[in-house]
């Protein structure tokens, strides 16, 4: 009956159990969110980490690099010269080099030259089809087969550039020959392919665009000074039919060393001594969560204010209509309750409230993702889960803690009423 | 069934409050009349466990309420004692079924419909204590005040805010109620059509006040 009575009572009053109950709501709505968003965006970026000690690429924002090249997120940071990379990827301490080529787009997805390795980095299984062999045969990763509706043998074109509207290498279709399965990694949003394909498609690119190219030979030149003994690649430099490696272009590597103490020395050599740089994207991406985190607490912060506030609500709302409800705990006194149950009494609706807003703070959270989802699906490929995570029941034990300390003290002068007076007065 | 010695009540800074001693048994009724102020609500109160004498005995069915802690008066009360107030109370939230129900010493539902029935409210029970009148209402409390099948049932002045009509039947549905469940019955008040329904009757004297 006392779990009734409290129930009833809090629909009773409805304008002022919603002012607590939304008052929680928000804060809890808030604070999952982030929680959700956090652990999430943190598991996903480990994840994709794989074992990749070292990224290496053009020079430029270290943490764009690793956006661009691991997660796949961000612009590149510009492209590095096969020849320069070739020297890194070859030093004896490397364990594993992968190459990775890309600057086209199929619709929002990216397309990635690189190697088998890089698939089975992410223990990428076939659904179908084969992995690429030959130039133009492209491996769709799960979410891009899907969102395409793309099949074995279909072929596409790729566009020049991130954004939609750019370039259209029509002479150049590439081939679907294989469909990867889910793998909740990077990869379920890439088109794959081989390195050489990129650059086939961007060979032609350069020789159309030649006439109206600036300075063609900048690039060259540079390299040139860098590694005389190569300059036999400058001949071939437009030549359509043969690709010479050594000339072309990577737009990042991948790295994983044999050693710990390589991996710390090597960054530092790289960027010392070539036109290139070498990121840690492990170091990166902590220092990403960090800065992210400072915007995380403020609003954490906000939500943890929200939530006191509303701790002080349900504290007044129980405590203003003890005055107006002295008869009603004086009759249930007469009909054979005790003091102490008359304490669990408020207790219990302090409790309710806060359970209800907790509830409906974790509604809120989930329409809150399904928001981000929407933007963020189109965007960033980002997809997140409303699964529960082990911090929301720490949520929920916080926020019922709030309202039994709100209603404490209500449900101490509950304890206290005077039967015989307040049964008196009329 | 009740039986009271040498009751005396301390205000807070006040002087001693001395009562006279009481007998009644099961199944009788007994009317305590008086002014305001004379202390009839305080001796109701008394006999009800509410209050706690400053010294002497209230015996229920052979048990002191006086020696009692705060705790097992409430649980006493609640399983022998049947009260009834000059205003209506209810716990507005609750429908009248709930508000009959609402003592942890209650019944089950079939009672409530039963004595509800008898006492013409049985149309009544879903809806919320605020929308009856105060006739309905007031049967409504004497409703709850028999749910346990109480040993002792006491009004306090339960016909002040009735008119003739009302007054008269529920002074006769108490009596009925107490006579069905073999209770006896305790009304203070100051209202002299009481004197009519009720043979024994006792004026409490405001002199019994000491200075």
């Amino acid at each position: 009956m006392i779990g009734k009575i409290a129930w009833k009572n809090i629909l009773h009053k409805p304008l002022s159990t919603a002012l607590s109950v939304s008052l929680l709501m928000f804060s809890v709505g808030i604070i999952t969110l982030l929680l959700l968003m956090q652990h999430q965006l943190e598991h996903k970026f480990q994840n994709d980490l794989r074992n990749i000690d070292l990224v290496l690429g053009a020079k430029g924002s270290p943490l764009q690099l690793v956006l661009s090249a691991v997660y796949h997120l961000d612009a590149p940071t510009g492209n590095i010269k096969m020849a320069e990379a070739k020297s890194i990827m070859q030093n004896p301490m490397v364990e594993q080099a992968v190459p990775l080529a890309y600057g086209d787009s199929y619709r929002s997805f990216r397309i990635l030259g690189t190697t088998e390795d890089y698939l089975k980095k992410y223990d990428a299984q076939l659904l179908e089809g084969r992995v690429f062999q030959k130039s133009m045969e492209a491996v769709l990763g799960a979410n891009v087969a899907k969102a395409e509706g793309l099949k074995l043998g279909d072929t596409f074109i790729g566009t020049h550039g991130e954004a939609e509207g750019g370039h259209e290498h029509e002479e150049h279709p590439y081939n679907v020959v294989g469909i990867l399965e889910k793998t909740n990694s990077v990869l379920d949003n890439l088109v794959l392919t081989n390195v050489e394909s990129v650059w086939q498609v961007h060979e032609e690119h350069a020789h159309e665009e030649e006439p109206t190219a600036e300075d063609p030979h900048a690039t060259s030149l540079d390299f040139d000074h860098n590694h005389p003994d190569h300059d036999h690649a400058h001949d071939h430099d437009h030549s359509k039919e043969v690709i010479t490696a050594d000339s072309m272009e990577l737009t990042a590597v991948l790295l994983k060393y044999k050693n710990r103490l390589a991996m710390l020395n090597m960054p530092r050599i790289i960027n010392q001594e070539t036109k290139m740089q070498a990121v840690l994207p492990a170091l990166e991406i902590n220092r990403l969560f960090y800065m992210l985190g400072i915007g995380a607490t403020t609003l954490k912060l906000i939500a943890g204010g929200i939530m006191l506030m509303s701790g002080f609500s349900v504290f007044f709302v129980l405590y203003s209509r003890l005055r107006e409800r002295k008869y009603e705990l004086a009759l249930l006194r007469s009909v054979g309750y005790r003091p102490g149950q008359l304490f669990r009494l408020l207790l219990l609706e302090g409790l309710l409230l806060s359970g209800l807003g907790y509830l409906l703070g974790v509604a809120l959270s989930r329409l809150g993702l399904w928001l981000v989802n929407r933007q963020a699906a189109g965007d960033f490929h980002i997809k997140f889960l409303g699964n529960f995570i082990p911090a929301e029941g720490w949520l929920l034990l916080l926020t019922l803690g709030v309202g039994t300390v709100a209603a404490l003290l209500p449900a101490w002068k509950a304890m206290q009423v005077n039967v015989s007076t307040a049964l008196s007065e009329g | 069934m009740l039986k009271t010695t040498n009751l005396t009540f301390q205000y807070p800074g006040g002087g001693p409050l001395r009562f006279p001693d009481l007998e009644v048994g099961t199944g009788q009724a007994l009317l305590i009349l008086g002014e305001s102020g004379c202390g009839k609500t305080t001796l109701l109160h008394l006999l009800a466990g509410l209050l706690r004498p400053a010294a002497g005995e209230v015996l229920v069915g052979g048990s002191n309420l006086a020696a009692m802690s705060p705790a097992q008066g409430d649980r006493f009360r609640g399983q022998y004692i049947g009260l009834v107030y000059q205003k209506p109370y209810f716990i507005e939230s609750l429908t009248v079924l709930d508000n009959l129900l609402v003592s942890p010493f209650s019944p089950k539902n079939e009672k409530a419909a039963e004595v509800a029935q008898r006492l013409g409210i049985g149309a009544l029970l879903h809806k919320l204590p605020g929308r009856l009148s105060v006739g309905e209402q007031q049967r409504a409390t004497i409703a709850r005040a028999v749910m346990s099948h109480p040993k002792l049932l006491l009004a306090d002045e339960p016909t002040s805010a009735l008119d003739h009509r009302n007054c008269a039947t529920v002074i006769r549905l108490l009596k009925e109620e107490a006579a069905a469940n073999n209770a006896a019955l305790i009304i203070v008040t100051h209202d002299d059509r009481l004197k009519r329904e009720i043979g024994t009757s006792y004026e409490l004297q405001a002199a019994s006040r000491e200075p």
